[in-house]
């Protein structure tokens, strides 16, 4: 009986393979004997301290017959006798392979030892193949390893900003909020963090994102081929799962930093039933603001925390059932100036059943808040401007193999939104700023989708999916009509229609198709192709060049379509040398209709009619990506290049509605060329140097080409068509050097990483501005972010 | 118990204090556009209209703007009267004019080639007496461009304004300033005292939406600042201008404000086109950039002085000691921009 069978969670997740290990070759029983049921059974065991490891997973590694090991690390895998190749793994383990060949029942007992040391982030390991094998291109799992050699900001790994290293992920620039996939917005990712809808991904402007590093499992992007449990978004799904706290004993993990701290502390609830994992982080930059020479800076202040906590239960051998969720908040204030903060809460329950040997159900229930605030706290117009979005989320997901080639899954979700876009109210009682408040927008995302996954031969792997979307904007709202022959203005408005409270305002429906194949040429090659279809209700609706955490998000109404996105993707990969050289080449193309664009000057805080100033055009992006990856010896190489464009057109019955004369013209995040390299270099037993280096063209700017003078202002800038010009090109060197670790015995572990970021101190424009003094020329002016080197000595120690 | 931890040590940091420097960018394909500046308002007045090309960037002095001459300039009201403005320098056109409060009015201004400019017709309203001016004086201290710490004392002018209820009114401030200069250095035999013209309020702007607040009373809206020195040792006598305008001129103005206000921070707004109130028709595409304003106005005077700044002494530019160095104009202030030997008639002795 596969009594322990966790189908569902392994089959798509878990991608634990070997690395570096030896194959165990197990033979029982002859060969020639008739086909049938046979048991392999007994202990999985620590190899060093014999302890044994309850839900370690044995599993054949076709996924199709797997068992997971009791209380008492016994284990018991049923299954037709034959040849197979079995994966052994355990959470912090490194993962065992074995070749199996069994015609009787047999017992084995496999140890396993304690892997790689995990680091800050602990992220599964793909199997060696996976990149040719997969049929899904465009999926990257990020691995430890490839986590801990990215660049290093203040000795801190982070999740982001590993994932612009990776081809076709980009930002807008240092302390711009989220990332960029294959030229899409920032608003364009589904993020996910155990099933929690995340709407901003950024702490400190984006110099951290609020992953906790020392509770992170496993972090996925899906950035072309998209599976149709995922939608609602047009660019890319990123899914990070946190790891489970410890069944067995308690743990503390923690880090003290300059500028920021951090805990994590797991164990059992009930010993080998129930875990619980908690974390928590703050900052502290106030000190170091404090040391600025710039009285701006002086006067500024910056603070973050965040909680997260997670708790697993294991009902029965089939159910298993769990919470996750986490707290955020941020606080920024520049000078005596602007000041903002803005926080995320949100918590999510999940409960998965095995029905059976070939079902599985997974249920899913999210609700969450994002809400931010700007402060103006200048003068006697003090006032807070909030803006809140609430959602619910259920999710209802099956699994069913139905047999070794074929395979369903079928599901049903719903999204709930209720949009609070702006609520303005004076500070003090001195201020005279009018209390104002836009009232709530409500909108309702129901999906049914539907995944086939076959084999045709060993050559043909086919991920079929499709899922059908009905997006309801809900009431209670009023609805302005505008004379459709004019532009849409305040003054065009003709008449209004109401809507009561849950009454539907309008519907969008559409399917959104998905399809993944690939033809593997041989072992070493293989051909993958993916066409999928997104739609997007809601947009961060921002003016400014990148995104910000206040931005607020908008539904698509009456007014505002749905965005809809069609992704196509062709890729080469071809592995080298047992898979330890790994290329890739991939050319995408997609297109995106009723695109959000702004007027200039858009007035987006409080207006009652926003469609006024919004515009509608279309959006392509296309790019070949070129990857090169050597992943073992004593040098280690990761190279990627990326030519993209992304490129929008608004074309409208006036000039005034349109942008740049209905030519096309180029996004705020078009960066043609993107070349990343990582160079890892083993330099004795006991060091190692880590190399980056990135280099993006510079992304596009408005500039002014002319200037003129009106009443009393000397100079007002005449500006180009929209992002005509460039600002400099971004280029970056940082090292890292550990020597470590040492002193390896009992657990215990010490190591030292010097690291150097931005080598040499290249000053990258986030942003150039042009002005003018009085009766000077106007000047381009760069600001950099992060202008010169910062060096860090990160000292770890475990035990 | 596993105990991870990190310390991080000896990190040099100075995250978000960002850094500001002008680089060289390649702006090519660059047009003059056709601009105009001008201005009518409800007081009988000479008012000019200005017809220019807009100065290319990177190209000679972006402040000398090239004079389109030889046009033909006027401004017509609803009821069918038309002014004719002259040109009296390159480039500007004046006339003697009133504008009356409910007309509207529009320019026309025809190109020697033919263009034909057009401006949208915009209603006079009127402007609500200014009730009063007051002044306040703050010591401030910022980060000049060149990165140094300066601790200054400013005067901040504000104008309290009462206007009818259930109106809506587009506000705009500008002041001018005329003060009052002793000579003075060592061993002088006489000594003149000039009045100078100052532009005091160049590049300001200050406009007001009375929508944005309760009640029917503009309560001591700051609308000018300018550094407390020398130049209110003696007598500083601000003429200040109230001008109530259209919501499209101030949409216009905000608009200006924002282009004029970016300095690369997060929040700023892609730049755009600042969009007038002027239309080639012939070429509708074509982009006229300038506004020309149609105003109500009012005005009010306010005479700063140490006594009315409650300052004891206000350090004068000029003094006789020979410790002191001596400014050319300390010897003769008809050297300075703007400056006058007649005492205003207005002037409080």
């Amino acid at each position: 009986m596969l009594k322990h069978l966790l189908l569902f969670l392994f089959s798509f997740l878990w991608f634990s393979m070997l690395n570096a290990q030896e194959k165990v070759q197990l033979s029982f029983g002859d060969a020639n004997a008739e086909t049938q049921e046979v048991r392999l059974y007994g202990k999985i065991i620590d190899q060093s301290t014999n302890e044994t490891l309850p839900e370690a997973i044995i599993s054949t590694n076709n996924k199709l017959y797997y068992a997971i090991a009791d209380e008492k690390g016994n284990y018991e895998l049923i299954l037709r006798s034959g040849i197979y190749e079995l994966e052994i793994s355990y959470l912090g383990y490194e993962t065992l392979s074995a070749q199996l060949t069994i015609y009787e029942d047999a017992t084995y007992d496999f140890q396993l030892s304690e892997g790689v040391t995990l680091g800050e982030v602990t992220v599964s390991q793909k199997k060696k193949d996976d990149n040719v094998t997969s049929s899904i291109a465009g999926i990257e799992q990020l691995s430890i390893e490839q986590l801990e050699r990215q660049s290093k900001l203040l000795g801190e790994t982070d999740v982001l900003r590993s994932l612009q290293s990776i081809s076709g992920v980009s930002s807008t620039g240092e302390g711009a909020s989220g990332f960029n996939v294959r030229g899409g917005n920032t608003d364009e990712n589904l993020i996910f963090q155990d099933g929690n809808l995340i709407m901003n991904p950024v702490h400190a402007l984006g110099f951290f994102s609020l992953f906790h590093p020392d509770m992170v499992d496993q972090v996925t992007l899906y950035k072309g081929g998209v599976p149709a449990k995922y939608g609602g978004r047009l660019s890319s799904v990123l899914d990070v799962r946190l790891r489970e706290g410890d069944q067995q004993k308690f743990s503390i993990k923690g880090g003290v930093g300059l500028a920021t701290s951090r805990l994590a502390l797991e164990g059992p609830i009930i010993k080998n039933k129930v875990s619980f994992i908690i974390g928590g982080r703050a900052s502290y930059f106030d000190w170091i603001l404090k040391q600025a020479d710039n009285l701006d800076v002086n006067k500024s202040e910056a603070f973050f925390y965040d909680l997260t906590a997670k708790v697993d239960a294991r009902l029965s051998p089939t159910t298993k059932f769990g919470f996750s969720g986490f707290a955020t908040q941020d606080e920024f204030q520049f000078s005596d100036e602007v000041k903002f903060d803005y926080s995320t809460t949100t918590g999510a329950v999940y409960l998965k059943q095995i029905i059976g040997e070939k079902i599985n159900l997974n249920a899913n229930l999210n609700i969450g808040s994002y809400q931010s605030s700007l402060f103006d706290i200048r003068g006697t117009n003090q006032s807070q401007f909030n803006n809140q979005i609430d959602y619910a989320r259920a999710s209802l997901m099956g699994y069913y193999q139905v047999n070794d080639n074929y395979s369903l899954e079928v599901g049903a979700e719903q999204n709930r939104y209720t949009v609070s876009p702006g609520k303005l109210s004076p500070l003090d009682e001195n201020s005279s700023i009018l209390a104002d408040e836009l009232p709530q927008e409500r909108g309702q995302e129901t999906a049914l989708f539907l995944e086939n996954k076959l084999n045709l031969g060993d050559k043909i792997e086919i991920l079929a999916g499709l899922r059908y979307t009905i997006y309801q904007s809900l009431g209670a709202d009023q609805v302005f009509l505008y004379d459709e022959n004019v532009p849409k203005s305040e003054l065009t408005i003709i008449d209004s229609l109401q809507f009561g409270a849950n009454e539907t305002i309008i519907d969008y429906t559409g399917f959104e198709p998905r399809l993944a194949v690939r033809y593997l040429i041989n072992e070493q090659n293989s051909i993958k192709l993916n066409y999928n279809r997104s739609f997007q209700f809601f947009s961060q609706i921002s003016n400014t060049a990148s995104a910000t955490p206040i931005d607020i998000w908008q539904l698509s109404n009456y007014h505002i379509r749905p965005q809809r996105a069609d992704n196509f993707s062709v890729g080469y990969y071809r592995n080298f040398q047992d898979n330890s050289i790994q290329t890739n080449l991939t050319l995408f193309y997609r297109t995106i209709q009723d695109l959000i664009e702004y007027k200039d000057f858009a007035q987006l805080l409080l207006n009652p009619h926003i469609e006024t100033d919004l515009l509608v055009g279309e959006g392509r992006a296309y790019g070949l990506e070129v990857s090169f990856t050597k992943s073992t010896g004593k040098h280690q190489l990761d190279a990627n290049y990326t030519y993209s464009r992304s490129l929008r057109q608004i074309v409208a019955t006036t000039t005034q509605e349109s942008v740049s004369n209905g030519n096309w013209y180029p996004s705020n995040f078009d960066k043609p060329h993107i070349f990343n390299l990582n160079y890892f270099i083993q330099t004795s037993e006991k060091t190692n140097l880590s190399i980056n280096f990135t280099y993006s063209t510079g992304r596009p700017t408005t500039a002014p080409v002319s200037a003129y003078s009106s009443g009393n202002i000397l100079s007002i800038p005449v500006y180009s068509e929209r992002n005509q010009y460039r600002i400099p090109d971004f280029h970056r060197l940082d090292v890292a050097y550990t020597i470590g670790p040492w002193g390896k015995k009992a657990g215990r572990e010490n190591s030292i990483t010097l690291s150097i970021y931005n080598v040499y101190f290249r000053k990258n424009a986030f942003s150039v501005f042009f002005r003018q003094l009085p009766f000077q020329s106007i000047s381009a002016n760069r600001v950099a972010v992060l202008g010169s080197a910062f060096p860090a000595i990160t000292y770890n120690f475990k035990f | 118990m596993r105990l991870q931890k990190y310390v991080l040590g000896l990190s040099i940091l100075i995250l978000l204090s960002s850094c500001i420097d002008e680089i060289k960018l390649d702006i090519d394909n660059a047009t003059q556009r056709i601009a105009i500046d001008g201005l009518i308002a409800d007081s009988l007045d000479t008012y000019t209209i200005q017809v220019f090309q807009s100065a290319i960037i990177g190209v000679g002095n972006d402040n000398v703007f090239e004079p389109i001459s030889g046009a033909s300039v006027k401004v017509l009201d609803d009821q069918g009267n038309s002014f004719d403005f002259v040109e009296t320098e390159a480039g500007f056109y004046a006339a003697e004019m009133q504008g009356i409060v409910g007309r509207s009015y529009h320019t026309e201004i025809i190109l020697a080639d033919g263009t034909t400019i057009q401006s949208t017709p915009a209603q006079l309203n009127a402007s609500p007496p200014i009730k009063e001016i007051t002044s306040k004086i703050e010591d401030i201290s910022f980060t000049d461009v060149g990165g140094n710490a300066v601790a200054q004392s400013n005067v901040t002018l504000s104008a309290t304004t009462e206007f009818p209820a259930n109106e809506e009114l587009f506000l705009r401030w500008r002041a001018l300033g005329v003060y009052e200069f002793h000579e003075a250095y060592p061993m002088a035999i006489s000594t003149k005292v000039c009045y100078v013209q100052n532009n005091v309020d160049l590049n300001n702007l200050k406009i007001f939406d009375t929508r944005t607040i309760d009640g029917n009373t503009i309560e001591e809206e700051p609308f000018v600042t300018t550094k407390l020195d020398y130049r209110f040792a003696f007598q500083y006598a601000f003429l200040v201008r109230q001008y109530a305008m259209t919501e499209a001129e101030y949409k216009y103005w905000e608009t200006v404000n924002d282009v004029i206000s970016i300095d690369g921070s997060l929040f700023d707004p892609p730049p755009g086109t600042v969009r007038g109130n002027l239309r080639n028709i012939n070429d509708p595409n074509e982009e006229i950039v300038g506004y020309f304003s149609v105003s109500g106005i009012s005005t009010k005077r306010f005479f700063a002085n140490p006594q009315s700044l409650n300052q004891v002494f206000i350090e004068p530019r000029c003094f006789e000691s020979p410790f002191r160095p001596t400014f050319p104009e300390c010897m003769d202030c008809t050297t300075i921009l703007n400056s006058n030997l007649d005492k205003p008639d207005y002037w409080i002795p």
